[in-house]
């Protein structure tokens, strides 16, 4: 079951030497974190990742706190965070709370989103919002042996160039794919690939006027904001945390300026 | 950020102008429009041989556990053969335990003790107290967790659970209860610390807090040897020969029903009062059938609950073993610290009908249900001086059959003792285990204390009314 | 503090009877407070001397402007007060008025700003109440008694009243909430059958006089293959055209969540023994929901796939 010092892998043609370091989670340089529907087997993508057993439920909502693990792709450390699998990211409830606060400002400098090919409408729905957050997005599209078991055929390239992020076919279960999922960790969260996420915009055009009004104020205060739009939209939503960050200022952290300095441990 | 700090508080003034002719339903709107961008995605990159995503097999599984003739049934019968395994299963690694840790390992400490004469006290307390607690604790604890919890988990992992959910949710509903909460007492049987923890997979507040403050009526792992024991020394020997083990497991299976009912009844109390305002929906999804990683989930299921939940017994029952041998063993004007409380809570106890040694254990073993016996059969020693029953030197020692009917008659016991035992061994307050875990999941001290002491009153109350009853009839 | 409430539940009686247009007089604030008829005169002629009202002679009281922007600052209160409570609290919707007589008398101004700005500043309560603006700004009534409207009429109901309670917890029973579209199928002397978003039910007379409808929005009519998904029978499908008014707060979000969303196809999936709850099959997942929810998806019967 262990991956240490794995050579290379037939899909991205990079060797890989990738090591789970379980829960030394010192001195990591960069934070990559893991969203997800309920039951899309984020777990076992996050074992996968870490070597860690987490306890894998076949239930919807098992993860509430927060569990974290690490690895190690050549001389990198990246810390794992396992956000709790949620349905939506526009809720008040515990777990979208926490998964939205993260994502936004935990500033993670990947985020994996776990989706189950089966069932790929209901899980692009939450993929649609992380892209809103973050654009530093990886797909894993989990369980397609279960999918290809039902007659289920993903065209996982042109997935890709749908969403803007790559797009990396997996069966957590057994490893398969694991060796890609990292690579294109890698290749985010070094900058060697860069992202263009879709965005999707309110289908109300008067709304859309407004969040594009506030938008531009919060882009004349803070130059480099990514998701101004996003921002805008939840302020127009009426969502205190983002308001309170507002307030505080906070917001100056989120901006993610050309000469910010990956690697550096917080 | 160069324009300074008045600048956010214009964004903020001019959202909230424009927060005033925000389009009606814009939410609804917006998400509306994510699943139908996701829905265009999807048609575009999905090609799907089949319509539907749920094999024959499954539905045909789905209609046979959920259905109104075959899915109750099937129900109990998994359920039952759980148990079984459970019961069955750990009275062997039980006894082996035992005669490790206690049989043989307690004597050969003490020789190691006497080696590097170590004084009577700091031996007594480390041994006759910590050591002999704590080894009471793994060997009854650890086999039937190990064998509970991994089959709970496989269950979980196939996807049975939820299913089980959907069948009884109907009875839950109508005590403002969520359906999940059938798993989270069923993991209380085995734990109510782990049944506590369970209820994470309830999404809404007030069907969340629901299900932890009751879960203690589910009558856990460490009280079902006090209730068989009682059961059978006291309910048993009543009847001929024969009928003996039914009476007694009648005996036992009335008080887990009770706890049933106690269950449903305190739900619907606390939905309709004190809980009724909390936020609530419902949800409930039904997963594919996904077949169990056994090895990974013995694992797993060993790591998450059996040894989580052992660590913190563990943790709980060394100071219990320490205050055992303390309050036997300091004397105060003539008297041991035990024998002046059992004296103290005597009216107490007798008032509902235990007696003081009972209430003296049960202030010992907040920490841990499975030390109630043990301390009773200790205390009772100590009142009575039938010293000849059991070894007698240490904190906790096993005794059965006529010498511990005989002891226990010689401590003033009657039936009605027995029965009130059985009852509050039921409903009293949780192990600390379960009062600090529940602490840590609900974050609110307010909750801890109706969880603490809402059994507890119903207990003392339904066990008082008992003995009135009883004295009523008798007298 | 006795004091202040007895004075704002009568400026809010004035207020009341002024919005509706009818008199204000010391029988009507008895009747409306449940006190002898002198404590009323009492109260008022206080009111008059603190110059919240004037007496207009016959009896009659109104409203100064200094009265009225008080009035509205306390409607206002109880009406945020009783959105807050619908969206965020699992209170049943026959307790909310209650708390909320309760609360508008003790929440300071910057309180019901704070609730205003966190609810985002609605302009609707539950039961289709305008709420004031902070400024006291208040829209003209325009709605009818529904037993005055002709059979045959349609149009949305505008205004639940809650007040006395008995009819009113018979109307939340029946579902019946502002913002649905009904069509009068018979009016008998006070009672009324009608159709209100796919469900028949009948108005007793005590009932009907709470329920308030206005005219439907230019353009809009009434949908008459509107359903309910537990009207969805086993083998059927339904899609999904939206969701009532009656479902607001978590709930709404999670069901919005889970993909019941307009266009969403539906079928039933698994029926648990006791038929509640159901299973259906959502957007590629089987999501099991509860009667009372299913109650609250508008459905269009017979859809088919997308």
């Amino acid at each position: 079951m262990s991956k240490s010092a794995q050579p290379g892998c037939a899909n991205c043609g990079a060797s890989l030497a990738h090591e789970q370091t379980g829960l030394s989670v010192q001195g990591w340089n960069y934070v990559v974190a893991l969203a997800g529907n309920p039951n899309t087997g984020k777990s076992t993508v996050f074992n996968a990742l870490t070597g860690l057993r987490q306890h894998t439920g076949n239930w919807p909502g098992k993860t509430i706190s927060r569990a974290e693990g690490g690895f190690r792709i050549g001389n990198d450390r990246y810390k794992l965070v396992d956000l709790p699998g949620t349905y939506s990211l526009l809720s008040a409830s515990p777990d979208e709370e926490v998964a939205r606060s993260f994502l936004l400002f935990g500033r993670p400098d990947v985020t994996v989103i776990v989706a189950d090919a089966t069932r790929l409408e209901r899980n692009l729905n939450l993929a649609l919002q992380v892209l809103q957050i973050t654009s530093r997005v990886v797909v894993c599209l989990n369980l397609v042996d279960e999918a290809r078991a039902h007659g289920i055929d993903v065209d996982t390239t042109g997935l890709a160039r749908d969403l803007g992020v790559p797009v990396i076919p997996t069966v957590a279960r057994d490893g398969e794919g694991i060796d890609a999922l990292l690579a294109a960790i890698r290749d985010v969260a070094t900058g060697s690939l860069v992202c263009s996420p879709r965005r999707v915009r309110h289908p109300n055009p008067a709304l859309r006027a407004a969040i594009d009004r506030i938008a531009g104020h919060l882009r004349k205060d803070y130059p480099h904001l990514q998701q101004a739009e996003w921002i805008a939209q939840r302020l127009l939503a009426g969502d205190t945390r983002i308001r309170q960050a507002v307030e505080s200022g906070e917001l100056a952290e989120l901006v993610d300026s050309p000469l910010r300095e990956t690697g550096v441990p917080a | 950020m160069s324009s300074g700090t008045e600048q956010p508080s214009g964004l903020l003034a001019e959202v909230d102008r424009m927060r005033w002719a925000m389009p009606p339903q814009a939410h609804d709107r917006w998400v509306e429009h994510l699943y139908a961008e996701a829905a265009g995605i999807a048609e575009h990159r999905v090609a799907a041989a089949g319509a539907s995503t749920r094999r024959a097999w499954e539905r045909r599984l789905d209609r046979w556990l959920t259905s109104r003739a075959t899915g109750v049934p099937a129900m109990l019968l998994i359920f039952a053969g759980v148990l079984w395994l459970t019961i069955v299963g750990a009275n062997y690694p039980s006894s082996f335990l035992a005669a490790n840790l206690i049989d043989r390992g307690l004597p050969f400490l003490k020789g190691l003790a006497d080696a590097v004469s170590l004084p009577w006290w700091l031996s007594g307390v480390l041994l006759d107290g910590m050591y002999l607690t704590t080894a009471w604790v793994v060997s009854v604890m650890l086999p039937p967790m190990a064998i509970f919890f991994p089959l709970f988990t496989i269950l979980e992992d196939f996807g049975y659970l939820p299913r089980v959910a959907f069948v009884l949710d109907n009875s839950f509903r109508k005590v403002g209860a969520h359906g999940k909460q059938a798993l989270t007492m069923c993991m209380g049987f085995g734990c109510n610390a782990a049944g506590v923890i369970a209820t994470r997979v309830i999404d809404s507040p007030r069907e969340r807090l629901i299900a932890i403050i009751t879960n203690n009526f589910a009558l856990c792992n460490g009280r079902w040897p006090t209730q068989i024991l009682i059961a059978t020394v006291f309910f048993g020997a009543l009847m001929p020969g024969p009928l003996q083990g039914l009476t007694a497991t009648a005996a036992v299976l009335t008080i887990a029903v009770l706890g049933v009912a106690l269950m449903f009844g305190t739900s619907a109390f606390l939905s309709r009062t004190v809980l009724k305002g909390v936020a609530s929906t419902f949800s409930l999804e039904l997963p594919p059938y996904r077949p169990p990683a056994i090895l990974r989930t013995l694992y797993t299921s060993l790591i998450d609950r059996t040894v989580f939940v052992l660590w913190r017994a563990v943790l709980f029952a060394m100071p219990a073993g320490l205050a055992i041998w303390l309050i036997s063993n300091i004397h105060v004007a003539g008297q041991s610290v035990a024998a002046w409380m059992i004296a103290g809570l005597d009216p107490v106890g007798l008032l509902i009908g235990l007696n003081g040694v009972i209430l003296v254990a049960y202030i010992v073993a907040i920490p841990a249900n499975e030390i109630v016996i043990p301390t009773i059969l200790m205390l009772t020693v100590l009142t009575t001086g039938m010293t000849e029953v059991g070894s007698g030197a240490g904190v906790i020692f096993e005794t059965q059959g006529a010498p511990l009917s005989a002891l226990l008659h010689a401590g003033g016991w009657t039936t009605l003792t027995a029965a009130c035992l059985m009852l509050f061994s039921l409903i009293h307050n949780p192990c600390s285990t379960t009062i600090y875990t529940i602490y840590k999941e609900t974050g609110s001290v307010r909750w801890t204390v109706w969880a603490t002491l809402l059994p507890i009153g119903i207990g003392v109350v339904l066990c008082a009314a008992v003995a009135a009853g009883w004295h009523l009839l008798a007298g | 503090m006795l004091d202040r409430i007895a004075t704002e539940d009568a400026l809010k009686h004035c207020h009341e009877c002024e919005y509706r247009g009818r008199p204000a007089t010391a029988e009507s604030l008895a009747g409306a407070m449940g006190t002898p008829l002198d404590d009323a005169s009492a109260l008022l002629a206080r009111l008059v001397e603190r110059s919240f009202l004037t007496a207009q002679g016959q009896g009659l009281y109104a409203l100064t402007d200094e009265g009225r922007v008080y009035a509205r600052r306390v409607v206002r209160a109880h009406r945020l007060y009783e959105t807050a409570l619908a969206r965020d609290t699992g209170f049943p919707e026959s307790d909310w008025h209650a708390r909320a007589e309760r609360k508008e008398h003790v929440l300071t101004d910057d309180e019901v700003e704070h609730l205003s700005q966190r609810l985002g500043h609605p302009r609707w309560d539950p039961h289709g109440d305008p709420i004031p603006t902070s400024e006291g700004d208040l829209p003209d009534l325009h709605g009818l008694e529904i037993s005055g409207c002709p059979e045959g009429w349609t149009g949305r109901i505008t205004h639940v009243e809650d007040e006395p309670n008995a009819p009113y917890e018979r109307i939340t029973r029946l579902g019946l909430v502002a913002g649905m579209r009904v069509r009068i199928l018979s009016v008998d002397g006070g009672r009324c059958r009608i159709s209100a978003d796919g469900r028949v039910m009948t108005l007793d007379a005590a009932m009907a006089a709470q329920v308030h409808v206005g005219e439907l929005a230019p353009g809009e009519s009434i949908d008459d293959g509107l359903a309910r998904l537990s009207d969805l029978a086993e083998g059927g499908s339904a899609r999904v055209v939206g969701l009532g008014p009656g479902c607001r707060g978590a709930e709404r979000n999670r069901l919005l969540d889970l993909g019941v969303v307009p266009g969403s196809v539906i079928e039933i999936d698994l029926v648990s023994p006791s038929g509640n709850p159901t299973a259906y099959r959502i957007r590629g997942a089987s999501i099991a929901l509860r009667r009372e929810q299913a109650d609250h998806v508008y459905v269009h019967l017979g859809g088919t796939a997308p």
